[in-house]
């Protein structure tokens, strides 16, 4: 029983014929798709790192761009700080000044 | 050939799709019954093949790759839930002089058997009978352990005694 099914499976299972144009389907699909590179994989792995190369250095001058920002952002408030001292420093004196005047005067009398 | 295919050379790659579109066809027809989605499946096949000749080593290599490739193209594709759309179209599908034999009506049932096993058994029977594969060779190309593919085929044919014996036994 066994042998007689496993007889008529293969008899039923046996291989049909593609259709006549399925070879060349397939050929138009493979042509209608963009190229499988073929380039050695030296030039493949060559392209990735001369483009890590470009990335790499083009974040290092952003950086080198925003360290140079941020020095100018300190040397303005460096000045301005500078400035206002001055200010601070300017009024401290002329009170100094004014109150050893009302002191000489308090001692004259 | 898969030499010059792995090089770039088309008509290589042809050669090799003219020398395996009746096996792989022919899997998927059985899996399916239905002419079209086996058209579709031995396509997709060869387009996933030409992506990774590079894996290739060999002829033999290629052909347990391309019976793999296929098998699992089937499977997949039965899970889907648009696989129960197919199944409305089924049709019997060898044409031809096998029409003519006595027993077409027979092996025309046990086809239509076979493809209402679940899919895993389905591939392992289509496999083993049309390909006359060895469960061994199967286990490989389908990397799984070959006790399972033993139960499974054990599971396929005992359904499959059962149902075509209860066919017969239906009154004309």
């Amino acid at each position: 029983m066994n042998d007689d099914l496993e007889d008529v499976l293969k008899k039923a299972l046996a291989r049909t014929e593609a259709p006549v144009d399925l070879s060349s389907k397939v050929m138009a699909r493979l042509e209608g798709r963009r190229p499988v590179s073929r380039l050695p994989r030296w030039i493949s792995l060559g392209a990735v790192a001369a483009t890590l190369a470009l990335v790499f250095t083009g974040w290092s001058e952003f950086r080198q761009q925003q360290a140079r920002q941020q020095e100018q952002q300190l040397v303005f408030a460096l000045q301005l700080a500078s400035e206002k001292i001055a200010a601070v420093d300017q009024r401290l004196k002329k009170s100094s000044a004014e109150i050893r005047i009302r002191q000489d005067n308090f001692e004259r009398r | 050939m898969l030499l010059r295919a792995k090089g770039g050379d088309k008509a290589a790659f042809g050669w090799i799709v003219g020398e395996y579109q009746s096996m792989i066809f022919s899997v998927a027809l059985h899996f399916f019954r239905n002419r079209a989605t086996a058209e579709e499946i031995a396509q997709d096949v060869f387009l996933d093949l030409y992506r990774n000749l590079e894996s290739l080593e060999s002829g033999a290599h290629l052909c347990a790759w391309l019976r793999r490739d296929t098998a699992n193209r089937c499977i997949d594709r039965s899970r889907k839930k648009s696989y129960r759309m197919e199944m409305a179209q089924l049709e019997d599908v060898h044409t031809g002089q096998e029409s003519s034999q006595p027993d077409f009506l027979a092996y025309a049932q046990v086809r239509a058997q076979v493809a209402e096993l679940p899919e895993d058994q389905r591939a392992v029977v289509i496999l083993r009978f049309q390909e006359e594969m060895m469960p061994s060779e199967i286990a490989e190309t389908l990397e799984l352990p070959i006790n399972t593919v033993k139960s499974r085929l054990h599971r396929a044919l005992a359904s499959l005694r059962g149902r075509i014996e209860l066919k017969r036994g239906q009154p004309a």
